[in-house]
């Protein structure tokens, strides 16, 4: 599985609500496409005005970390957006879960951020483990992501992956 | 390979060795759904199929109350078509709160994989397994049997002594958060060492309950007498303890002098602002409220009877109780608790999730620049009511202190006194 795009990088711990800022769960916006317009809002008010399709968000430890209330709008903001995956030194594992089972890419790659810089363009191989800094001219090597995880991401996320195991789509 | 306990629950349930950070899809022993969770693929395919209908337990905890009827025909549905036990359903005349109800009706067990829909799940690993939310994979998760988990670090937590009078769970929680947060995030806390027995299975519960907030995975108790005291009626199957390898690698190692630990505040407007009970004493409030999954458990009740006991609520403050299941609300009224309770000024309502939150019609609404204590999970603003209104979190003795006095307000004279009484 391959993930390409350009980075934006936060040299920190990149909250759910610094994904989407909390005021959008108190709110109970599920309508995703408005959603996608608050994406960084408050870390980064430029980033739903520049970025591209397949960008990748790059944050320090403990992504994603926070309530769980707001981990929907965290990753489904993101991924409506059209964010191409988040790579980052660790994650907060509910939260990983929970965006890999919607669909949105999640790697765990320690010393990322002395790898990358805002604007490198990224060639990911995530089945392989290995990473291109097609900016840079630089690759490296890290720990592949599971098999069980990439089935569930190739699939576009664990509900497409349950339906098709079941065979419930058969016929329609 | 010397294993944590949660390597040796989760090795045990995918039938292979885990080291933290693999992603696994482990087999799990049962899920526990709660009747505002959204269904995702039996929704979209009527013809989707449980697992397993016996290893799934309904129960309405956010829309519990009787008048609630056309968000119970929904369940009411799903659980007739899925061939779900009928005694694996606890609506309205059963009800309960979703991470509380499977343990005491002895499904989850010792040494097992627990999902839980909640984002509260993890309270469940007071029970000795591992217990964790499988939030929106949930549906997968009961079509398939499995969950995808990220297999976490452990932190060792060694805890000494025992709480003192006035002090709970809820006040270890938020020493935990305070004083640990950062080491804590995406782990599993793992217990052990002679504080653990002095905390009944009820303290327990209430801290592995606060996972979330804290940011930790999960929690896991170990197995003690007290444990298996509390299981024995319960439990469905026969079941084995887990204990961690003696040599087990942990992120961290933590100790904590359980008579330490002071009573403290959380809030208001975020769960990460804490103080101690001495910052904010005084402030007045306008309502007060014991219950939901953090505690609204039979010690917490007993405790705020134990304040309450004869006296009478400030008028000016309204005080709601929701027991946080239907055994507790029994056991509470047995006990003579619920008179206590009622005899002092407060309105004590069915079992659920009761004021915790807005969106389940909660007893308890907060009107604009209003200040409310509780002893609930969220103090988020609207959390209760009006974004305007405060909200604060304690301990359930400090709340009943509080609505008492008409402010923010020390329990432990009131305990010092009662227990004079009872000599």
């Amino acid at each position: 599985m391959i993930l390409e795009g350009r980075v934006w990088k936060y040299a920190q711990q990149v909250r759910a609500t610094d994904l989407v800022p909390a005021r959008y769960d108190f709110i109970k916006l599920t309508d995703w496409t408005e959603c996608s317009t608050h994406v960084l809002e408050d870390l980064d008010p430029q980033f739903v005005v520049n970025v591209l399709r397949g960008d990748l968000i790059v944050g320090g430890q403990g992504f994603g970390a926070g309530h769980a209330h707001y981990f929907q709008q965290a990753f489904e903001g993101p991924r409506w957006l059209g964010v191409g995956g988040y790579l980052a030194e660790s994650f907060d594992p509910i939260f990983m879960v929970s965006a890999m089972g919607a669909g949105m890419p999640c790697w765990s790659v320690p010393r990322i951020l002395d790898f990358v810089s805002t604007g490198d363009r990224l060639r990911c191989d995530l089945t392989a483990g290995t990473i291109l800094n097609l900016t840079a001219g630089t690759s490296a090597q890290y720990r592949a992501l599971a098999p069980e995880v990439v089935e569930v991401l190739e699939a576009g996320g664990l509900d497409k992956l349950t339906v098709r195991k079941l065979g419930l789509d058969a016929g329609v | 390979m010397q294993m944590t306990m949660t390597q040796k629950i989760l090795a045990a349930a995918s039938g292979k060795e885990v080291v933290p950070g693999d992603v696994i899809n482990v087999p799990v022993s049962g899920v526990s759904v709660h009747d505002s969770a959204p269904m995702g693929i039996f929704d979209t395919y009527p013809q989707a199929r449980v697992w397993d209908p016996s290893k799934v337990v309904i129960c309405y905890d956010h829309f519990s109350r009787a008048n609630m009827g056309p968000y119970h025909a929904r369940f009411r549905d799903f659980v007739h078509d899925q061939g779900i036990p009928p005694q694996n359903v606890f609506a309205p005349g059963r009800q309960g709160i979703s991470h509380q109800v499977p343990g005491e009706e002895g499904f989850v067990l010792p040494g097992t994989v627990y999902a839980v829909f909640d984002t509260q799940g993890a309270t469940l690993g007071a029970l000795n397994c591992f217990a964790f939310t499988s939030l929106f994979t949930t549906p997968s998760v009961l079509a398939l049997g499995t969950a995808l988990v990220v297999v976490p670090e452990a932190v060792d937590v060694t805890l000494t002594g025992s709480l003192s009078p006035g002090v709970t769970s809820k006040d270890l929680t938020f020493h935990l958060q305070a004083k640990y947060g950062q080491k804590l995030i995406g782990r599993v806390l793992e217990f052990r060492g002679p504080g653990v027995t002095s905390l009944s299975v009820d303290q327990r519960l209430g801290v592995a309950n606060a996972s979330n907030n804290i940011g930790a995975l999960t929690m896991i108790f170990p197995g003690d007498e007290v444990l298996a005291e509390w299981l024995a009626p319960r439990v469905r199957d026969s079941y084995s303890f887990v204990a961690p390898d003696p040599g087990a690698e942990y992120a961290a190692n933590l100790t904590i002098d359980l008579g330490e630990v002071l009573p403290l505040v959380s809030g208001p407007d975020s769960i990460e602002k804490i103080f101690g009970l001495g910052d904010v004493i005084g402030l007045p409030v306008d309502a007060a409220y014991i219950g939901s999954c953090s505690a609204g458990r039979l010690d917490d009740l007993a405790l705020a009877a134990k304040v309450l006991e004869g006296g009478t609520i400030d008028p000016s403050v309204r005080f709601v109780v929701t027991p946080i299941s239907t055994e507790v609300m029994r056991e509470a009224s047995e006990r003579g608790i619920i008179n206590t309770l009622v005899a002092a000024g407060a309105i004590v309502t069915p079992p659920g999730c009761g004021a915790c939150y807005i969106g389940n019609q909660s007893p308890l609404i907060l009107a604009d620049g209003e200040r409310c204590i509780a002893s609930s999970v969220s103090n988020d603003p609207g959390r209760m009511g009006s974004k305007s209104a405060e909200i604060y979190l304690s301990n359930p003795a400090v709340v009943a202190a509080s609505a008492l006095e008409g402010r923010i307000a020390d329990p432990r004279p009131y305990l010092l006194k009662s227990s004079k009484v009872s000599q």
